[in-house]
């Protein structure tokens, strides 16, 4: 358990300070633009597709960030009217279940990124598109530990392991 | 019949609390699995959102929004409208509601507003001599009331999935955004009449004060709404604008937020939503495109059509399912129903401007609507009553929300009309 805290806690510090450095790039970026853009009619050629790939980053890292915090998007009702233990294995069902699926979309992004994309026409800096797409089998990789992360920590406290510990932060 | 059990398998997994972008993207690698392709595909129509001309509002005006709800800006804002309204009669409701619509607007409806304003908000109302179903229905509405305005987050994404232009939206959602505030004002108007309290005193100064410590957040509204109906900057033009001056004024002006120890914690909750956003649209482009591919909609067209001739006929059928779909999700609901109804609409001679106002206004109801909806949940946390006594509270105004949906509904002119001819229904 101690462990599965750990590597979680780990993984959020990574993710929180790349989202950091890329969104406040985001920000910054974007805005030099439009300054330049508007006040001297001018732009850099490079920024508007790597402003595009920093979206991307932002919003899979984020997505990674939801399933740790178990924020994703679903439908919530039922598992209200579930006592503490059985809603505890229900969640770590689904999040197995998740991460399986996941899995498989992670692999068909590593898939589409080693073969689907072009390897003729240079990217962006003359780095390989391949480079910019790496977020996706990384990031639905991330997502997948993450769930079976959650699912770990929601089976051990449903069989009761330290339920007292956990019972103050689900509240 | 395999498909159809699978179909079974994922509607239990859904009702159990499986994260909507992971059923979204088991249905679409099954169904392209069952056309022969491979799972390759839907990886490959999610990379097409990186296409999506306005997709950086979305991190962009996420990110500003956050900042300012994590801020002290609620306060200043609360302070500054009741000092310039506090003393009309009513005013106080009114201070909640244009309070209110301002910050949903910025920070996309996603409960913040009910969080960040209402607890400051309800105990002031109630010592005016509110009534408690009033105060509580009062906010637990006005935290979904900002919807019809830009920057909201809802909209933007309206727009993207629609294909239709961000900036005209905003400008259609004007005028049925601010009549809804005058209706709902008129209500509380009527009333704070009968709470015989005499309107409170104005203090010398008040305003001023007031003014000088809201001075450079005031700016913020007029910049982004002014500028994008002025049609001097885009609305993506305008996220980048406010992410970084918001930014800038919160942590070395107001030094509201710290740079190393609260703004990691705001991009954290803010990209979070936006993750969640994102893979559930993702998912959806693939599932989207085999609808198209295998002509879905046109089929559910004709089969509507053996029942309902008539525009009006279906915008009443609409109108039902929408409230339906939005009170359990709202993101979602927009990412994967816009793209079925809008082709099934346009058939009926609905412009796709006027569907997404209509949409807009039923998730605003949706967000309220017993017994799921999500504003009735976090008003019954953030107000510590029970859910059935938000039911209550929210009827006389989720009465006039439906009033509105009505008149924008049946009225299209109300959203058209400033818009100007360009795409008229036939």
């Amino acid at each position: 358990m101690k462990f599965i805290r750990g590597t979680t806690r780990f993984l959020g510090q990574v993710e929180r300070w790349t989202l950091v450095v890329l969104l406040l790039a985001l920000v910054f970026l974007s805005f030099l633009q439009v300054v330049l853009r508007n006040g001297f009619s001018f732009a850099f050629l490079w920024t508007e597709p790597l402003l595009r790939y920093i979206v991307m980053w932002v919003g899979f890292l984020g997505a990674a960030v939801a399933t740790r915090e178990e924020k994703h998007f679903a439908v919530e009702f039922l598992g209200r009217f579930f006592p503490a233990r059985a809603a505890g294995i229900l969640r770590c069902l689904i999040s197995l279940i998740a991460a399986a699926v996941v899995l498989i979309l992670a692999y068909a992004a590593l898939q589409f990124v080693t073969e689907g994309i072009d390897a003729g026409e240079p990217g962006l800096f003359h780095l390989p598109k391949r480079f910019f797409y790496a977020i996706l089998p990384g990031s639905f990789g991330l997502i997948a530990l993450h769930f079976l992360l959650r699912a770990a920590e929601h089976a051990g406290t449903a069989l009761g392991k330290d339920a007292g510990t956990e019972g103050g932060e689900t509240a | 019949m395999s498909l159809l059990v699978a179909g079974l398998l994922l509607l239990c997994l859904t009702l159990l609390g499986m994260p909507l972008f992971v059923i979204i993207g088991s249905l679409a690698m099954l169904l392209f699995a069952s056309s022969g392709g491979e799972a390759k595909f839907v990886i490959a129509e999610l990379t097409r959102l990186a296409e999506f001309p306005s997709l950086i509002a979305i991190p962009l005006f996420t990110f500003a929004g956050y900042l300012l709800a994590e801020s002290q800006s609620p306060r200043r804002l609360v302070t500054l409208v009741q000092a310039l309204v506090g003393r009309v009669p009513g005013g106080l409701a009114v201070t909640a509601l244009l309070c209110c619509a301002v910050f949903t607007a910025f920070t996309g409806a996603s409960g913040v507003t009910i969080v960040a304003l209402g607890g400051l908000l309800f105990p002031i109302l109630r010592s005016d001599g509110f009534s408690e179903n009033f105060s509580l229905g009062l906010l637990t509405t006005t935290g979904s009331l900002g919807l019809l305005f830009p920057p909201s987050l809802a909209i933007i994404l309206y727009g993207l999935i629609a294909q239709i232009s961000v900036d005209k939206l905003f400008i259609a959602g004007l005028v049925p955004g601010f009549l809804l505030i005058v209706v709902l004002g008129a209500y509380a108007t009527i009333v704070s009449r009968r709470t015989k309290k005499p309107a409170r005193e104005r203090r010398p100064g008040e305003i001023t004060a007031a003014l000088k410590a809201a001075a450079w957040e005031l700016p913020l509204p007029f910049l982004v709404i002014g500028g994008i109906y002025g049609g001097f900057i885009t609305a993506t033009e305008a996220a980048s604008v406010t992410a970084f001056y918001v930014l800038m004024i919160e942590v070395f002006i107001y030094r509201d937020l710290r740079l190393f120890r609260d703004v990691p914690r705001v991009v954290e909750k803010s990209m979070l939503l936006v993750g969640a956003i994102f893979v559930v649209m993702g998912m959806s482009l693939g599932l989207t495109n085999y609808f198209i591919d295998e002509q879905i909609p046109q089929q559910l067209f004709a089969w509507i059509r053996q029942f309902i001739e008539n525009r009006y006929t279906f915008l009443v059928l609409l109108n039902g399912v929408l409230l339906i779909i939005n009170m359990v999700e709202i993101f979602s609901a927009i990412i994967i129903v816009v793209p079925l109804i809008i082709p099934i609409a346009h058939q009926y001679g609905i412009d796709p401007v006027h569907l997404g106002i209509i949409f807009l206004l039923n998730l605003e109801i949706g967000y309220m609507l017993p017994p799921f909806g999500l504003n009735l949940f976090i008003g019954s946390v953030r107000f510590e009553r029970p859910l059935t006594r938000m039911y209550r509270a929210t009827l006389p105004f989720m009465a006039i929300l439906f009033a509105m949906l009505l008149l924008v509904t049946y009225v299209p002119d109300l959203c058209l009309w400033l818009v100007g001819p360009g795409t008229p229904p036939q």
